[in-house]
């Protein structure tokens, strides 16, 4: 691989992390700290409108973006060599592999969860079940981003 | 406003197939990648593996996975499973078809580009690519049957916590009444 096609794997690759993060940050910040419909509707449970556009708006980016991610993911191995399952660098990327795995199952929950709410969820089930789960995948995105920090520097 | 009903309609039909692709998609890719590292295969695999080659095929299996995915959520969706093990049944026969017809696809555009880039002649190919599009197809189909049961699974957790989470509101909002 190319110095000029490697460095724009890795930048495609954290560019796309940057976007699903601070996505998630901001949706739970959004929806945990007010925003349309909060005060009329009074508090947490609030039925979704608005919330739920913007859950909707993250999903449709974060999926298009995890494929991309995947895809220059492994492009990133090629490019640095990746290593065998055994030894400790070995071991980073099968525990990474797992984290990303079990986090990628979490996050299809939690757009399903924004599905079965737009397709008419009970009243009261909304904003404060889609706020935990953006911090959620926040809290979890920050743990894949230690791995990756480990993995790329030992 | 019958329009716009069958907009939004579509439109929930258009999320539905994208997330249920790309979920399928990305998970099947990274169980593959975690057992070809478990395996030690990864590094011999990687080793002979172009970007633009690996980009292009990913691509490729992404956009066979998005239409055949929204072919096979078409007539209902998701919302079947709530008809119980019919529904279930039913978005399993779709999902084997739909991912025959990848396995399908798949292979038959992989052997079509590798024969016009190393100048094959497409005749002496028939033959091999008949019985391995159809070894593709019925992999395919597994893989699709399968996929339907995660996403079966993942669909039921989900309807599990929103109804949870509805209880516990209502259940907060008649403490505060009282």
């Amino acid at each position: 691989m190319s110095a000029a096609t490697s460095l724009l794997v890795r930048l495609v690759h954290l560019v796309g992390m940057a976007l699903v993060f601070g996505g998630a940050a901001f949706a739970w910040a959004t929806l945990r700290t007010g925003g349309p419909g909060r005060a009329a509707a009074g508090g947490s449970t609030a039925p979704l409108g608005e919330p739920a556009t913007l859950a909707a708006t993250y999903e449709w980016v974060f999926w298009a973006t995890m494929g991309a991610m995947v895809v220059t993911g492994v492009g990133n191995l090629g490019a640095v060599g990746p290593p065998g399952p055994s030894g400790r660098w070995g071991s980073v990327l099968t525990v990474k592999l797992l984290v990303v795995t079990a986090f990628v199952f979490g996050s299809f929950v939690r757009t399903l969860v924004v599905f079965r709410l737009r397709r008419g969820g009970p009243p009261g089930s909304g904003r404060s079940l889609l706020a935990k789960s953006y911090g959620a995948t926040a809290a979890a995105l920050l743990v894949v981003v230690a791995l990756a920090e480990v993995l790329a520097h030992g | 406003m019958a329009e716009a009903a069958a907009g939004r309609v579509g439109e929930r039909g258009r999320f539905e197939a994208w997330v249920v692709s790309s979920f399928n998609l990305v998970a099947l890719s990274l169980v593959g990648l975690l057992a070809a590292h478990a395996s030690g295969a990864l590094e011999g695999e990687l080793a002979g593996f172009g970007t633009l080659p690996g980009v292009a095929i990913f691509a490729y299996l992404w956009l066979l996975t998005a239409a055949a995915t929204r072919w096979a959520l078409a007539d209902g969706g998701l919302a079947d499973l709530r008809t119980g093990l019919r529904g279930l049944w039913r978005l399993v026969v779709r999902g084997f078809a739909a991912g025959a017809l990848i396995g399908a696809a798949f292979l038959l555009g992989a052997i079509l580009v590798g024969a016009v880039l190393n100048g094959a002649p497409l005749r002496s190919l028939a033959f091999i690519a008949l019985i391995g599009v159809a070894a593709a197809a019925v992999v395919g189909g597994v893989v699709g049957g399968l996929s339907v049961l995660l996403d079966a699974g993942c669909y039921w957790v989900a309807g599990r916590l929103v109804e949870r989470w509805a209880e516990t509101g209502v259940s907060g909002r008649a403490a505060d009444a009282e």
